[in-house]
């Protein structure tokens, strides 16, 4: 049994090295209750979806305009302006970042829970 | 077992092999195994949120408002008692800004002047007239390489269109005839500006949204908010603090935008307040033909996008009209220009080159910091 374990000390280590990884992950990887994708058509926020709710989905008011929840992230998908500008932000998941479309006036912002370390606002 | 182990072996395989093979096996099923013990807890032990169930803790008193004006996005945190009141009424400044300077809205100071451009000298208020003086100067000092005349060039190129196709030689050589300062004549008496000929016009793009946000501010500062922050497009300006943990006040954070990533990525955060933050770059609004990518920033002695070593620079000044102007003038100078200007009393830089290396004036040490991992690193 001694040999066994001195053969065998770092196995444990590991395997909680690999649930503490695993952890923060699945943490990264997937929406806080609260966490939100906030849409604003003209200055009017007009959906909020949390973030743990995947699917594709579009606006009442503009039903062209399509977005995606995955993964706890969010993104613009299908957009049929020129520029694609919106589309081509990805999915975002982190609080405060946005993804704007100026041809139809919308933007989506992501709003999570709690305090964030993320910068209030980004330059443009 | 004995037979899986047969499964794993090869005849050629050593004992010993067998052995380090059987334990990698074990080590990576325990891996796996484990991962998805962690896995299945923390699915479990998360809420489960339903339709309709979405609460957002607000911080206490910061409010957010959201608005599309001259052309781009709005973003305002505001943290006061009457924060959304506040938020409605700076957005219905900006729309009063934008009717009276945007060159695209009839009746605007700048649509009236081009008006009668060649007709005769048109009179404005004294307020106006000080920030079209203001603006006149600046190009004067940059030797027109900034210019408020600009304008039949920004209209050839048409970048912001989404349509855009780079114009021939002989349309950008027939526009830039009609670009310069000296087809501008002001009057300090009678506080009047006229245009020598038709064609020639005044737009303020590379200006109104420095002023807009410094607008803000002072809006902000005599509502008595105890802080706000606002973003139009390159342009911020921020004013005290905001409400913290435990009721503790702290500084508005400012991400850098990456000039090589999204408009969600950021290399560094700028911690200030009462000032206006102006960047100008490349990666705001280009488009592409051939392979060749053509920017919105037009150079005024080329007639083409601007060819700078910079990737990005961001002005820091109490003054939102001067920052604005200086972050489009030092982008077009690129790092010779900006290492002239690097210490001034009335402004600060963070400026970014070609190879990663961000530039800072010295005032900035200590409320300027590189986020980790994002591949810059400060100039020596």
């Amino acid at each position: 049994m001694k040999d066994f374990l001195k053969k065998h000390w770092w196995e444990p280590l590991l395997l909680l090295a690999a649930a503490v990884l695993c952890f923060l992950w699945m943490r990264g990887s997937f929406a806080r209750p609260g966490d939100i994708a906030r849409i604003t058509l003209s200055g009017s926020v007009v959906m909020e979806v949390p973030l743990d709710k995947s699917g594709v989905y579009s606006l009442k008011e503009d039903p062209s305009i399509r977005f995606e929840i995955k993964n706890g992230a969010a993104a613009f998908v299908d957009a049929d302006c020129p520029d694609k500008i919106c589309e081509n932000e990805g999915f975002l998941s982190k609080d405060g970042q946005t993804a704007v479309c100026l041809p139809r006036r919308v933007s989506l912002t992501i709003v999570t829970a709690g305090e964030s370390d993320e910068p209030d606002m980004i330059t443009r | 077992m004995k037979e899986n182990n047969v499964l794993f072996s090869s005849s050629k395989t050593s004992p010993d092999l067998e052995g380090i093979t059987i334990r990698a096996l074990r080590i990576v099923v325990s891996l796996l195994a484990a991962a998805a013990a962690v896995s299945l807890c923390y699915m479990m032990v998360q809420k489960k949120l339903e339709p309709g169930d979405v609460s957002i803790p607000e911080p206490e008193i910061l409010y957010t408002g959201e608005d599309f004006v001259m052309d781009t996005f709005v973003t305002q945190k505001v943290s006061a008692e009457n924060g959304e009141e506040l938020i409605h009424s700076v957005n219905e400044l900006l729309h009063e800004i934008e009717a009276e300077w945007s060159a695209y809205r009839d009746g605007s100071v700048p649509a009236k002047i081009n008006a009668r451009a060649g007709v005769s000298p048109v009179e404005i208020t004294a307020e106006q007239y000080e920030i079209i003086r203001d603006v006149y100067d600046f190009s004067v000092y940059t030797e027109g390489r900034f210019d408020l005349t600009v304008s039949p060039l920004v209209k050839l190129w048409n970048i912001t269109s989404g349509e855009a196709k780079v114009p021939s030689a002989d349309k950008i050589s027939h526009a830039l005839s009609y670009v310069g300062l000296e087809n501008i004549t002001l009057d300090d008496e009678a506080k009047s500006v006229y245009l020598d000929r038709p064609g020639v016009e005044l737009d303020f793009g590379g200006s109104l949204k420095g002023y807009a946000v410094e607008q803000a501010l002072e809006f902000y500062q005599q509502s008595g908010a105890e802080g706000a922050m606002i973003s139009i497009g390159g342009s911020v300006a921020v004013t005290g603090k905001k409400p913290g943990e435990d009721g503790e006040k702290t500084d508005f954070r400012i991400g850098l935008r990456d000039p090589l990533g999204s408009a969600s990525d950021y290399y560094g955060v700028l911690t200030t307040a009462d000032k206006v933050i102006c960047s100008s770059g490349a990666y705001e609004r280009y488009f592409e033909e051939d392979g060749v990518v053509y920017h919105h920033i037009l150079d005024p002695m080329t007639g083409y996008p601007a060819e700078s070593d910079l990737l990005s620079i961001t002005v820091i000044s109490e003054d939102g009209l001067l920052c604005d102007c200086l972050s489009t003038w030092l982008y077009m100078g690129g790092l010779s220009l900006v290492k002239d200007h690097l210490n001034e009393s009335d402004y600060s830089i963070i400026a970014v080159d070609g190879t990663k290396k961000v530039w800072l004036s010295d005032d900035l040490t200590g409320v300027f910091t590189l986020r980790d991992g994002s591949g810059y690193q400060l100039a020596e």
